[in-house]
């Protein structure tokens, strides 16, 4: 992608934002800084735009910002550590206007192993086909249907007694 | 009435303004970050490197470097300003130490000798 310039890769934000946005939000739980790290996967595409072919721009921008989430996540709780922070009770997003889930649905995502929650919700919030997400995770497209019916079953048993989630047997 | 799977799955949208803060950030120079994983691993590397300097027995102190045995040889008596010792004096002719008798002298500073 070496000859795209600036107002296309916004062009290409603007595009892919809000699945981006919505799938990092599920990891980091706080909006400012979900946009903050889709618009980091971006820069960091856009200074690496030389070794990227345009077919695999996309799972190369969700991979990145997955992995950021991850490494936030993964420090956010280390710092709580820490601080002893995790005594307390983590606040909810409270700029969040949109409906906010409740501390046990949050938890049992957030229970999820990070392979089976990166497939949930690629398949379920950016929509994306088997194959999309065998190229963002790097794995089989078999493995990625298998693991989209895990995460959908764990999450049921987790919330069994509350509402229901989507049928694991959608294609 | 809105379900927690429905939640769970809805798409919000994100906070307002994000094209315009990309373009912004897009213009800025390449700023270098450090991960939290090289920070840590800083930190704990310099704390190591503390505990190790703290904690490690000191190499003891190091022996005199001059020995006084050194000091008193009678070859550093003009050096060091000390008066000089009497010196056996002796003489060889080829391979052979011949005798020498000491004369007297009048000067202290000058001394006379008669090979024999």
């Amino acid at each position: 992608m070496t000859g795209v310039d600036e107002a296309s890769w916004v062009g290409l934000y603007r595009e892919l934002e809000k699945p981006l946005y919505n799938v990092v939000y599920r990891w980091l739980w706080d909006r400012m800084e979900s946009q903050d790290v889709v618009q980091e996967a971006f820069l960091r595409c856009w200074h690496a735009r030389g070794g990227i072919r345009p077919e695999g721009f996309k799972a190369y921008v969700y991979r990145t910002a997955l992995n950021l989430a991850s490494n936030r996540r993964r420090s956010k709780k280390l710092w709580r550590l820490v601080s002893f922070d995790a005594l307390r009770e983590e606040p909810p997003d409270g700029n969040d206007v949109a409906p906010v889930l409740s501390r046990e649905v949050q938890k049992a995502v957030d229970g999820l192993p990070d392979p089976l929650k990166r497939v949930l919700f690629l398949s379920e919030l950016a929509g994306m086909s088997y194959g999309e997400i065998a190229a963002v995770t790097g794995v089989e497209e078999g493995t990625v249907g298998s693991r989209r019916n895990r995460a959908l079953a764990l999450l049921r048993k987790q919330l069994e007694p509350r509402e229901g989630v989507p049928d694991a047997n959608r294609a | 009435m809105q379900t927690e799977r429905d939640a769970l799955f809805e798409l919000l949208e994100p906070p307002p303004g994000g094209v315009e803060r990309m373009r912004s950030r897009l213009a800025e120079p390449r700023r270098v970050t450090v991960g939290f994983g090289f920070a840590a691993f800083g930190v704990a590397a310099v704390a190591v490197l503390a505990a190790l300097i703290v904690l490690l027995p000191r190499a003891p102190e190091p022996a005199a470097i001059v020995d006084n045995t050194i000091l008193a040889a009678p070859e550093l008596d003009r050096l060091l300003g000390r008066p000089s010792a009497p010196v056996p004096l002796s003489v060889e002719r080829g391979d052979q130490r011949v005798q020498i008798e000491e004369l007297p002298s009048s000067d202290p500073q000058v001394r006379i000798y008669r090979v024999l």
